[in-house]
């Protein structure tokens, strides 16, 4: 019997990280088209539906960055988070509380809406606060009580699920329609971010998305913030010894990938669907913890990471239109390219020695 | 083997060649030949860093060599795992006890063997097997008890009897007296004698010539991975050793200037602090130090010691009584805030405790202080901004000529530092700012002779520039070079205060066993 | 989607539906107690009860058998359980995001193999539950009787699993590495204990023991729902294993907590009441974290869980 043995390599280097890092992105598309092949269906007639939906047409290269932004938002969020190894899985639950209070704020303006440049600020702001305000929860109780934050990010998502199930259909719902249908009024048009791109759904998101990465990567990189961050998730013990707060890094770390993650609640809420829908659980919240892995945890590496994935999205839905494939799809990729990035990545950290 | 097949005419061991490289360049062995008689006590001598637990490690089947032959009882063996060692009749004592804590001594000692009763754990065989091995060779121990409630002498015995419960000739034990007080050596020396009697062949992993002297055969001096020699140690002497060990030239340690005593700086009051179980590790604790002087606390580890510093440093919170620096209470408080009333704090486990391994060596050293000026812009002297990477980047270049860190620049991560540069960077961080106490302890473990006078040397230079220096050591030669006052604990209880040049080793040691108890006598 | 108790009064019904509802977080629980003993932390276990669940539908709806659907709800588990170990022991990836991995691994797989498979067939598919098996003599027993001696094959498993999992962990030689392996796996390893192969086995029983909890679920619930028949059960189950302090009773029952949990659900969406609907399908999760403060203190863990075993320190 062959036997391995693994061992950590001493340095690595940035080199290596990145042709690992694009290995991947090559390798998932292939995944993706392996899966239809062993279903039975045509690789070429995907593989061009595919290109269409992504880059190939203006209609496809815009609804991959329209996917693309709030997957930004909550990727950039959780890289954050995970490099003080604060475990946030939450980020579906936060970006949905985001969108539900901004819908709140905005209920309260339905009939007098203010002028564009008040309302959308305002309304933005009130998701980074939901979304902070969500995550405060299990902040609190992993600083303070030490509680695995993974099981409880994933409990108040399920929460905040069924809270917008409820406020959808109760609260928030919008009586002035003929039958009850699971849906907030239309958010008048002040709230609308502005379009970019004519004749895409292209809005102002995908620059703020973009801002808030380089400026993230300010934060983690040039900032004391960032600094203890980072000291904290790669050695606790001698961050707390040499005076830094672990109790406050957890808590800021888990507050500020929240409120990253309302935001891109608020910006698909303002920008693509413009009301509270049982859709704004769209799982978005999960897809960003492999979109953040697949840019190394690294705010800049996320812009492209999770533009690769809005194209995927887009990209896949141009193929099941093209071949009658069930949504689902989707999820059983992304499920596969988890798994091969966390094997893939072992390639680039570790020897792997036959004995 | 099975255990009739040894043939006990040979050698218990020969291993020819041995040659170990570890990643990063490090050639820990380089073709080393070693030789082991049966019933015969011999010394693998050396000093840290010298390649002598690799060795054995690999004997034992922890490590796989690069190159090199082993033969066992004259069979050749491969071990590619200690349950092959085992198998061969060896058996290894870790200078780190490999004890599971909450389970009993019986427990611990069965683990990983077939039990007589098939897939159930027999524990009172096991028990009773024990204790008649315990009585053979003079190693008593209650095999019923848990771990966590031995002393240290006690656990080593158990590590001890692990090997003997598996029939093992050969015995390897790894600085086996770091954790004894002299009296307990005198005793262990007894259990060895009496092992080898019973035709154990013994390995003693030592860096302490005069314990090579006193109980070994033959002893084989192993210097920076390669053999310099073997021989009897009835042919050799203490002054013969130390040669053969190294041969560079060592700065002597600066001398300790004779000062009046000054004002006190650390004044701790009726301390009691309680340990993570719940047991209190500090009764009422009461000491001083002074501004320009060393206090060594003496002691076996686990009388407290971790506990006191802990509670120094802002890490464990204490029950009851006061802890002051410069006449501030401190007691419960933040190491943040303690740090910046000038504390500086060297830990006991360099790599988990005072340096994050993946971070580069300018990142490290500004852990203590990396949002305040000068290493941080401010706004308005009092938000902190951007991180001043000049600043960062001259500091560390400063740091690594002043402290001779041996290191491929600034940018190296601390991973890549060998224990003796990894101190060197420790200090650097905590000595910069003149701070006006020091807690410090085990500076030299694991460190080669030349980092260990280094490191010794800093002390001194600390202690002589007016800073109080509190030296928490189990190395009691070093303690007692170091420090101008020695405060021995026993039992989470300061039994002792005294001048290191009036007292002997001996009677420092017979303090640390709680065997006398002295009303200060400094 | 639940068997609903239209009889409230009854005692011995309510106790058959907690009972019911329980054993898949049950048996998930004393998988992931198993696994966490031995040092591995297994996040991917609700991915696991939900290949668990995909698996026992399929055999259940095309070859009539619930035993093979819940053998093969439990081979696929152990197959998810040998990826996890493979990527967090082996490849020595951090256990966390590992888990994670398998966790959406097996929520995409379980998803898209009901598509293709039975999207063609109808919309709402349902598959008879198991019969049961009343205990002759006990079974008569008032209250008991009717609930707690008339259970299912599987359920009753599940109480025999509980019995096997104490001996095994508590009194044979294998428990007794575990632990070990779990506490202080460098003392093993010098003793010649394989932490790799003991790590293993732990996380391939414990992905089992999921893997069965899933099948049960889709077996008693008589329908599949692509993302949600588990609903967070393999998230709770390692809460409970948490709650319990590593002990399997205590975990065990911790779970029928839970069971109840999700019955307050289903019983006043059928009797209606003043609350939302939507809150009491919350009960669950605010529970969980509820309990969590509830016992955070004082909880001591397997020394060495969630750390990758590393001999060379490397």
């Amino acid at each position: 019997m062959v036997r391995f043995k693994v061992t950590s390599r001493l340095e690595v280097s940035r080199r290596s990280i990145l042709i690992i890092t694009v290995l991947a992105y090559i390798v998932s598309p292939l995944v993706v088209l392996a899966v239809l092949a062993a279903a039975g269906r045509s690789p070429l007639v995907a593989l061009d539906a595919l290109y269409r939906g992504t880059i190939g047409t203006t209609a496809g290269f815009a609804e991959s960055i329209v996917q693309g932004t709030p997957l930004m938002l909550l990727s950039l969020g959780l890289a954050i988070a995970y490099r003080g190894k604060v475990w946030n899985i939450g980020a579906e639950g936060q970006q949905v509380f985001g969108a539900i209070l901004v819908t709140w704020f905005v209920l309260q303006f339905l009939k007098y809406p203010l002028p564009a440049y008040v309302m959308i600020p305002i309304a933005l702001l009130f998701s980074l606060l939901g979304g902070a305000l969500f995550a405060g929860i299990p902040a609190v109780m992993k600083s303070r009580l030490g509680i695995n934050e993974v099981i409880t990010t994933i409990m108040m998502t399920y929460v905040a699920v069924q809270a917008l199930n409820w406020l959808v259909r109760g609260p928030f719902q919008d009586k002035s329609i003929p039958g009850s249908y699971p849906q907030s009024p239309v958010f008048p048009p002040q709230t609308a971010l502005p379009i970019i791109i004519p004749n895409t759904s292209v809005t102002v998101g995908i620059i703020i998305s973009v801002v808030s990465c380089f400026l993230a990567y300010y934060i983690l990189f040039k900032t004391p913030l960032g600094y203890s961050i980072r000291a904290v998730g790669y050695n606790p013990s001698a961050a707390k010894t040499s005076g830094i707060s672990v109790k406050r890094v957890v808590n800021s770390a888990m507050i500020l990938s929240g409120a990253l993650a309302g935001l891109g609640g608020g910006v698909y809420i303002l920008g693509v669907t413009h009301e509270l829908l049982p859709e704004q659980a769209s799982g978005i919240g999960y897809t960003a913890v492999v979109v953040s892995l697949l840019g190394n945890l690294h705010p800049l590496g996320v812009i492209f990471s999770s533009l690769f994935f809005g194209g995927l999205i887009s990209g896949m839905s141009s193929v099941e239109r093209a071949l009658q494939i069930p949504r689902t799809l989707s999820l059983l990729s992304q499920g596969i390219i988890i798994v091969l990035i966390l094997i893939i990545q072992v390639l680039a950290r570790y020897e792997i020695k036959k004995v | 083997m099975p255990t009739d097949m040894r043939d006990r005419s040979a050698p218990a061991i020969v291993m020819q060649g041995i040659t170990k490289r570890f990643p990063g360049g490090v050639i820990a062995n380089d073709m080393v030949d070693f030789e082991l008689q049966v019933g015969e006590i011999h010394g693998l001598l050396g000093e840290n860093g010298a390649g002598k637990t690799t060795l054995m490690n690999i004997l034992y089947g922890l490590y796989q060599p690069d190159g090199g032959t082993i033969r066992v009882f004259d069979q050749p063996v491969t071990s590619r795992s200690p349950a092959d060692a085992i198998k061969h009749g060896i058996g290894m004592v870790h200078q780190h006890f490999k004890l599971v804590s909450d389970m009993t001594v019986a427990e611990n000692v069965v683990l990983g063997l077939k039990s007589p009763k098939g897939i159930l754990t027999d524990t009172a065989s096991a028990e009773k097997r024990i204790s008649t091995l315990a009585e053979q060779h003079g190693l008593q121990v209650d095999p019923k008890a848990q771990i966590w409630q031995l002393a240290v002498g006690q656990r080593q015995r158990v590590e001890i009897l692990k090997a003997l419960y598996r029939d093992a000739e050969i015995l390897i034990l790894d600085e086996p007296t770091s954790v004894l007080a002299p009296s307990e050596v005198k005793d262990f020396f007894k259990s060895l004698r009496g092992l080898r009697e019973s035709g154990i062949s013994i390995v003693l992993i030592t860096h302490k010539l005069d314990e090579v002297m006193d109980v070994t055969d033959r002893v084989t001096v192993l210097r920076k991975g390669r053999k310099v020699a073997t021989q009897p140690t009835s042919s050799v002497n203490q002054e013969k050793l130390a040669h053969m060990m190294i041969d560079e030239v060592i700065p002597p340690v600066a001398d300790k200037a004779k000062t009046a005593p000054r004002e006190v700086v650390l004044q701790v009051t009726n301390l009691r602090v309680f340990d993570d179980r719940g047991i209190e590790a500090l009764r009422s604790v009461s000491l001083e130090v002074r501004k320009g002087e060393i206090l060594g606390i003496a002691g076996v580890s686990g009388n407290g010691q971790r506990e006191l510093v802990e509670a120094l440093v802002g890490l464990r919170k204490p029950a009851s009584g006061s802890i002051a620096v410069a006449s501030t209470e401190i007691a419960g408080k933040t190491p943040r805030s303690i740090i910046d009333l000038g504390v500086a704090y060297v830990p006991e486990n360099r790599t988990e405790d005072a340096s994050i391994a993946d971070f580069c060596i300018d990142e490290n050293l500004i852990l203590k202080d990396f949002d305040r000026a000068p290493i941080c812009g401010m706004l308005a002297s009092r938000i902190p901004t951007l991180l001043n990477t000049r600043e960062i980047k001259s500091r560390a270049e400063r740091a690594i000529s002043q402290f001779e860190i041996k290191a491929t620049g600034v940018s190296a991560k601390a991973r890549s530092l060998s224990g003796g540069n990894l101190q060197r960077l420790v200090l650097a961080r905590e000595i910069s700012g003149s701070p006006i106490l020091i807690v410090v302890s085990q500076p030299t473990r694991g460190l080669d002779i030349a980092a260990t006078e280094y490191v010794r040397s800093l002390l001194i230079q600390q202690r002589n520039r007016g800073a109080a220096v509190l030296l928490v050591d189990e190395d009691l030669g070093e303690l007692i070079t170091l420090s101008d006052k020695i405060a021995v604990m026993y039992k989470g209880e300061i039994v002792g205060l005294l001048q290191p040049g009036r007292f002997s080793a001996e009677e420092i040691g017979l303090l640390m066993t709680g065997a006398k108890r002295l009303v200060s006598a400094a | 989607m639940m068997v609903m108790i239209l009889d409230a009064a009854s005692i011995s019904d309510l106790i058959a539906a907690i009972i019911s509802l329980s054993v898949p977080m049950a048996f998930a629980a004393l998988g992931e107690l198993i696994s966490e003993r031995a040092g591995v932390i297994n996040l991917g276990t609700e991915g696991v009860m939900l290949v668990g669940a995909i698996s026992a539908f399929y055999i259940s709806f095309f070859h009539h058998s619930d035993l093979f659907g819940v053998l093969l709800g439990a081979a696929s588990g152990a197959l998810l359980g040998l990826l996890m170990a493979f990527i967090s022991i082996s490849l020595k990836q951090d256990q966390i995001l590992s888990g994670l991995g398998i966790y959406f691994l097996g929520l995409g797989l379980s998803g898209f193999l009901y598509e293709a498979i039975f999207s063609q067939i109808g919309s709402t598919i349902r598959i008879t539950g198991l019969p049961q098996l009343p205990i002759p003599i006990l079974s008569q027993i008032p209250v008991i009787g009717a609930s707690f001696f008339s259970q299912d094959i599987i359920e009753y498993l599940a109480f025999v699993t509980l019995i096997i999992v104490i001996f095994v962990v508590g009194r044979t030689t294998f428990g007794l590495n575990l632990r070990a392996v779990g506490e202080n796996p460098s003392a093993a390893d010098t003793l010649g204990v394989s932490v790799t192969k003991i790590r293993y086995v732990a996380v391939i029983a414990g992905a089992t023991l999921a893997g069965i909890g899933g099948a049960y679920l889709a077996l008693s619930s008589h329908a599949f729902q692509a993302e949600n028949i588990t609903a967070g059960r393999g998230f709770i189950a390692v809460a409970m294993v948490y709650f319990g302090k590593w002990r399997p009773a205590r975990a065990f029952f911790g779970t029928f907590l839970f069971g109840a949990a999700y019955l307050l659900g289903a019983f006043f969406q059928v009797v209606g009441s003043f609350i939302p609907y939507y809150f009491l399908l919350m009960v669950p999760y605010v529970l969980t974290l509820v309990v969590l403060v509830g016992i955070a203190r004082g909880a001591r863990s397997p020394s060495a869980l969630g750390v990758p075993y590393n001999r060379e320190g490397g």
